[in-house]
C-alpha cells in the first residue's frame, strides 16, 4: 500500500515538477526576450531625453508653470508620438511630493517613495540643473518603465519630466496569449519596497480603475500594513531570488523568480514574480483515499492482531481444558481398566471355589442333576462373559505369546468344557473333528474363538436343536465350522459390532467382538452364512506359515 | 497308595475344597496358605514325599513365582501347577522359566485339575469302558472285551472315534458321512453294512439306531 503510494507519489511530483519547470523555462524566455528588446529599445531613445534635458535648461521654468502644455510643447518637439514614447511632466514640492503633474493621476504621489528617485532629487545641489535618475523605474501601476530627470527651482521645489516606455501593444498581446497557451493559471507579479521599507506586489496586465489617483493606492497601501499569504510568498521569492512552492487546498502555488538579480538585461526586473497555480486535488484525493485504506488497513491490522490475540489465548485455553479433560479421560479410562481388570481378577476365586464345591456336590449326589447342570451352564456363560471383559481389558496392553497347538485336542475339550451348558439348553453339541490338526495362535485367544461361537450357537438355537461343530483341514485350510439352527441375524454387517442398536434396543455383541479383534490379528477369515435354517459360523485358518 | 499333594493357596475355602476333592481321589493333601509358611514347609519338609506341588501366583508374604523358584533350588523333579487368576504373559512365561510344569487359570473346573495332576503323575485314563471288562483303548484305537483285543478296520475306527466324540448324544448320519467318508459317500447303505459289521465284533450293542435321525454310542462312563 505504501509503496503504491510512493510510488504514486513519486511519479505525480515527478509530472507536476516537470510541468512547471516546462513553464518557467517558457516564461524566462519570453520575459527574456521581451526585456531584451525593451533594453535596446530605451538605449536607442535615450539620446531623445538628453535632447529634452538640454532643451528643459533653456526654457526658463518656474513651479507654477503650466505642465500639460510643456509636455505638450516637449512632445511635438522631439515627435515622440512617432517614437512611441510618451512623456509626463510635474512639479515637487520640497517633501517631493508631485503637486501638478500633466497626468492628474499622479498629483498627490510621493515620489520620494521611488528609492532611485528620492537619491537622485536628495543629491541635486545646484539650482536649474537637470538630475537624471539611475536606471529605470518599472511603473507597475500601468506597466511602464520610467526614465526620470528633475530639476531643482528656486523655492525649493522641482521639475520633474518622466520619459515613458510603454509595453508595446505587440507584447501585451504576446504574454496574453501565452496565459492561455498555457492552460496554466498564472500570475505575474512585481514586487515592490519603498523607501518606508513597505512591501507590496502588484499584479501586471491588471487595471487599477478602482484608484482616483496613484497617491490613493499607496495611502491605503501603508494604512493596511498586514501582508497577505501571497503577497509574502512573491515577496519571498524575489527577496531570495529563488523558486518556492506552498500548498493551499488543492492547489499548489510556485513562485518563481524569472529573471537573476545580477541579470544585465534591466536589473529591477528581477523583481517580476510568476505564480504558477497547479491542481493537486487528485494527488489529494489519491493521497485521502490512500490514508482511508491505510487508516483501514491499521484499523484491520489492529482487529486482527485482537483477534489472533483471542485466538490464541482461546486456543491455550481450550488446549488446556482439553488436556485437562484428556487427562481426566485417560485417568478415568486408566481407572476403570484396572477397576474391570480387579473385578475379573477378584471374582475368578470365587468362581473357582463355587465350580469345584459344585463338582463336589456332584459327586456325593452320585449323578449330575437338571439344577446342577444349569447351575454349571449358568457358570460357563459368566466365565465367557467375563474372559471377553478381561480380553478386551488387556488386549491392548498384554503380550498374548503364539504356540503350536493341536487344534483338535483343544476343540475337543472345550466342546467337553460347554456340554453340560448345552445340555442345560436342551440341546448338544454333535461334532465332526478331525485328529491331528495343528495351528500356530495363543491359547487364550483361540479359546475365546471357540467358547463365544459355542455360547453363540447355544444361546440362539432353537429349543431341543442341536448344534454342529466341524473341524477339518482342506485345500483352502483349516476350517472351524459352527452350526445352529436358529432366527435369521438381521443386520449381518454389524454383528461384528461391539453394540448394535435394533429397534430402539442396544444389544451387547461382546463375543462376536472379541472373535473380530482376535480374527483380524491372526488373519483368520469369518465366514458367515445362512442356508435353510442354520446359522453358519466358519473360521478359515488359511495363514500358510502358522498352519 | 496316597500321593502327597502340596496346596499353596491363600484362598481358604479354595484351598479346602481343592484338599477335599483329591482327599476323595486318594491323594493326601498339605494346606498351606501362606507365602512364609509355605518356605518353612519346603524347608523342613522331605522333597521325596511330595508328589505334586498346586502353587497360587498370588499369595501374602512370597509370590507364588518366589515359592516355585525357591522348590526348584533343591528340587528340580516334583511337578508344580501353577493356579493363579492373572492374565500377565509375563506370568506365565517366568512360571515355566521358574521350572513350573503345569498351568491353569481360574476360575477352573477340578475336573480340569484333576486331569492335568493325573497327567503329570502318569494317572491319565485313556480308555472309555462300556462295562466292566469291556471297553474302547483311545491309543489302540481298539476294543478290549475279558482281556482280548478286538480290532477294528479303518472306516469301523471312524465310525467309533466319530460317535465316541459325541458319546451319549445322537450323531446325524451327516456327520457320520463327513468324517467316516470325507463327504464323498452319503448313501445309508454303505454305514449300514458297516455297523453291521462292527455290532459282528462286540460283545453287547453299544450303538444305538435313531431312524432317519442318527446313531448313539452309550458308554458307561465318560472320557475323561
Amino acid at each position: 500500500m505504501f509503496l503504491i503510494y510512493d510510488s504514486y507519489k513519486l511519479n505525480q511530483n515527478n509530472t507536476s515538477k516537470k510541468e512547471i519547470k516546462q513553464i518557467v523555462l517558457i516564461n524566462k524566455e519570453f520575459m527574456t526576450n521581451n526585456l531584451q528588446y525593451i533594453k535596446k529599445e530605451l538605449k536607442q531613445k535615450e539620446a531623445v531625453f538628453l535632447k529634452i534635458e538640454n532643451e528643459i535648461k533653456n526654457i526658463s521654468i518656474v513651479s507654477n508653470t503650466d505642465v500639460i502644455k510643456l509636455k505638450e510643447k516637449l512632445s511635438n518637439q522631439f515627435s515622440l508620438k512617432e517614437q512611441e514614447l510618451s512623456l509626463e511632466v510635474f512639479t515637487l514640492n520640497k517633501e517631493y511630493k508631485i503637486v501638478q503633474s500633466s497626468n492628474n493621476f499622479d498629483i498627490g504621489y510621493d515620489i520620494s517613495l521611488n528609492k532611485n528617485e528620492k537619491k537622485t532629487l536628495d543629491n541635486i545641489s545646484k539650482l536649474y540643473s537637470l538630475k537624471q535618475s539611475s536606471g529605470v523605474f518599472f511603473d507597475a501601476f500601468d506597466q511602464t518603465i520610467k526614465k526620470y530627470a528633475f530639476f531643482k527651482l528656486k523655492d525649493s521645489s522641482y521639475i520633474g519630466i518622466s520619459i515613458i516606455f510603454e509595453f508595446s501593444k505587440k507584447h501585451k498581446e504576446a504574454f496574453k496569449n501565452l496565459l492561455i497557451s498555457l492552460h496554466t493559471k498564472l500570475d505575474y507579479r512585481y514586487v515592490i519596497r519603498d523607501t518606508n521599507k513597505v512591501e507590496y506586489t502588484m499584479e501586471l496586465f491588471m487595471s487599477r480603475d478602482d484608484f482616483s489617483s496613484r497617491a490613493e493606492y499607496y495611502k491605503k497601501l501603508h494604512k493596511n500594513k498586514k501582508i497577505s499569504v501571497k503577497d509574502y510568498s512573491f515577496i519571498k521569492a524575489a527577496k531570495e531570488g529563488k523558486e518556492h512552492s506552498i500548498k493551499k487546498g488543492n492547489k499548489l502555488y510556485t513562485y518563481v523568480p524569472l529573471l537573476k538579480k545580477d541579470n544585465n538585461i534591466l536589473p529591477l526586473f528581477a523583481d517580476i514574480v510568476l505564480e504558477i497555480e497547479s491542481d493537486i486535488s487528485s494527488e489529494k484525493l489519491f493521497f485521502q483515499k490512500t490514508y482511508q485504506y491505510v487508516i483501514y488497513f491499521v484499523w484491520m491490522y489492529i482487529l486482527m492482531i485482537l483477534m489472533i490475540f483471542y485466538f490464541i489465548t482461546s486456543y491455550h485455553n481450550i488446549e488446556r481444558d482439553l488436556k485437562k479433560a484428556i487427562l481426566k479421560n485417560k485417568n478415568l479410562v486408566k481407572y476403570n481398566k484396572n477397576f474391570i481388570a480387579n473385578m475379573v481378577h477378584q471374582i475368578r476365586t470365587p468362581l473357582a471355589v463355587i465350580m469345584s464345591n459344585l463338582s463336589l456336590l456332584e459327586y456325593f449326589n452320585g449323578d449330575k442333576n437338571k439344577y446342577s447342570n444349569q447351575i454349571n451352564a449358568s457358570i460357563t456363560t459368566l466365565s465367557n462373559s467375563y474372559e471377553n471383559l478381561s480380553y478386551i481389558n488387556s488386549y491392548e496392553s498384554l503380550l498374548y505369546k503364539n504356540k503350536r497347538i493341536d487344534l483338535s485336542d483343544f476343540l475337543k475339550k472345550r466342546v467337553a468344557y460347554f456340554d453340560l451348558a448345552a445340555n442345560a439348553n436342551k440341546m448338544n453339541l454333535i461334532t465332526n473333528i478331525n485328529d491331528n490338526i495343528f495351528f500356530t495362535i495363543n491359547d487364550l485367544e483361540l479359546e475365546r474363538i471357540i467358547d463365544n461361537t459355542i455360547t453363540n450357537a447355544i444361546k440362539y438355537s432353537h429349543f431341543e436343536k442341536d448344534a454342529y461343530i466341524t473341524l477339518k483341514k482342506s485345500s483352502e485350510g483349516i476350517i472351524i465350522s459352527f452350526k445352529n439352527q436358529g432366527y435369521k441375524i438381521e443386520n449381518e454387517e454389524k454383528l461384528f459390532e461391539k453394540k448394535e442398536k435394533e429397534k430402539n434396543q442396544e444389544r451387547m455383541h461382546l463375543g462376536l467382538y472379541v472373535i473380530s479383534l482376535i480374527s483380524k490379528k491372526h488373519n483368520i477369515k469369518i465366514v458367515f452364512r445362512r442356508e435353510n435354517d442354520f446359522n453358519i459360523f466358519e473360521y478359515h485358518f488359511t495363514n500358510p506359515d502358522l498352519v | 497308595m496316597s500321593l502327597n499333594v502340596v496346596i499353596i493357596e491363600d484362598d481358604i475355602q479354595l484351598n479346602l475344597v481343592i484338599s477335599e476333592y483329591f482327599t476323595l481321589k486318594n491323594f493326601e493333601t498339605i494346606c498351606i496358605y501362606d507365602g512364609i509358611e509355605a518356605v518353612d514347609f519346603i524347608e523342613k519338609s522331605n522333597s521325596n514325599k511330595i508328589e505334586l506341588y498346586i502353587i497360587d501366583i498370588n499369595l501374602p508374604s512370597y509370590n507364588g513365582l518366589d515359592i516355585v523358584k525357591f522348590i526348584r533350588k533343591t528340587d528340580i523333579n516334583t511337578p508344580i501347577i501353577i493356579v493363579t487368576a492373572s492374565l500377565e504373559i509375563q506370568n506365565f512365561t517366568d512360571a515355566f522359566d521358574f521350572g513350573c510344569s503345569e498351568y491353569i487359570k481360574k476360575p477352573f473346573h477340578i475336573k480340569e485339575l484333576e486331569i492335568r495332576v493325573n497327567k503329570l503323575l502318569n494317572k491319565e485314563i485313556k480308555v472309555i469302558y462300556f462295562s466292566d471288562d469291556f471297553y474302547y483303548d483311545e491309543e489302540k484305537k481298539s476294543f478290549s472285551y475279558q482281556k482280548e483285543m478286538i480290532e477294528l478296520r479303518f472306516k469301523e475306527q471312524r465310525l467309533i472315534e466319530i460317535l465316541l466324540q459325541n458319546a451319549n448324544k445322537l450323531v446325524p448320519t451327516e456327520i457320520i458321512y463327513d468324517y467316516v467318508w470325507e463327504g464323498e459317500i452319503r448313501e445309508l447303505y454303505p454305514l449300514r453294512q458297516l455297523l453291521r459289521d462292527i455290532r459282528k465284533k462286540l460283545p453287547m450293542d453299544i450303538i444305538t439306531t435313531k431312524v432317519k435321525q442318527g446313531y448313539i454310542i452309550k458308554t458307561k462312563q465318560c472320557k475323561q
